[in-house]
């Protein structure tokens, strides 16, 4: 198909598709991952976002009606409620069914490192309006948790790069602690050493 | 794995640019994946109308992680 056929291209904005409905919902929430990472470091092709977020029965609904079909896949609301009432490490999927893009929501009504992040947010503009974003030590030790779980060197690579374009964390007695209380320092030692 | 250190002046850059400067060259690597992929999918399976094309590529996008 010659370029000038090209269908229209689908607004691959995750955070006009993702986190401004939740941000004007007013619901609790901070992006973390590589999309948080690329504020403190370098830009980077990704096609999902991260999004820890505090959910209380009535913030369900919310989810259903801003991601609704036909344009978004959205777990029932009995389904995010099991996921919201796990003590820890609850998850769940939205995906954008044009683009494929995909929010990856993770309910933390009882994590105290999310409580710190979103005491600690961070207020920026985007394209799509202000968002909150994690704080980096957060970002990092997130990271450092599941690439000591899953072993993917791309958290690893992202550690390094936050840290080469901003070395200087302002909350380090907080990273250093989580460190410590979650016996990350092998992981910690290996993302140091790629910068 | 070996990683590529920053050049100094990338650095430099990283530093200057705002939120939305990086997201939108994060968007541009996007389409420009998109549209790669499209373009396999469409020489792989030329049985396949253009909508069809649009939404195997979604659903590899959707299957991937970044």
């Amino acid at each position: 198909m010659p370029s000038s056929q090209q269908p229209p291209e689908p607004d691959a904005d995750l955070l006009g598709l993702f986190v401004r409905p939740i941000h004007d919902a007013g619901l609790r929430y901070v992006v973390a991952g590589s999309v948080a990472g690329m504020y403190f470091s370098e830009p980077r092709l990704t096609i999902d976002v991260d999004i820890p977020i505090f959910l209380g029965r009535r913030d369900l609904p919310v989810l259903s009606a801003r991601f609704s079909e036909p344009d978004y896949y959205c777990p029932p609301p009995e389904v995010i409620a099991v996921e919201a009432d796990r003590e820890c490490r609850g998850h769940f999927n939205i995906i954008h069914i044009p683009t494929g893009l995909k929010a990856d929501f993770y309910p933390a009504n009882a994590d105290e490192t999310f409580a710190w992040a979103w005491e600690h947010k961070v207020l920026v503009e985007s394209d799509s309006g202000q968002v909150y974003l994690a704080p980096p030590e957060y970002v990092i030790l997130w990271k450092l948790i599941f690439y000591k779980e899953g072993k993917s060197q791309k958290h690893l690579r992202d550690i390094s790069r936050i840290l080469a374009v901003q070395p200087e964390l302002s909350h380090r007695d907080f990273l250093d602690a989580a460190i410590r209380e979650r016996s990350l320092q092998a992981a910690w030692e290996e993302a140091r050493a790629w910068i | 794995m070996e990683l590529e250190p920053l050049h100094p002046l990338q650095i430099e850059r990283f530093r200057a640019m705002s939120f939305r400067e990086k997201m939108a060259v994060s968007r541009g690597l996007f389409r420009m994946a998109r549209r790669a992929r499209l373009e396999s999918v469409r020489k792989a399976h030329p049985g396949l109308d253009e909508k069809q094309c649009l939404q195997l590529v979604a659903k590899e996008f959707a299957r991937s992680r970044t």
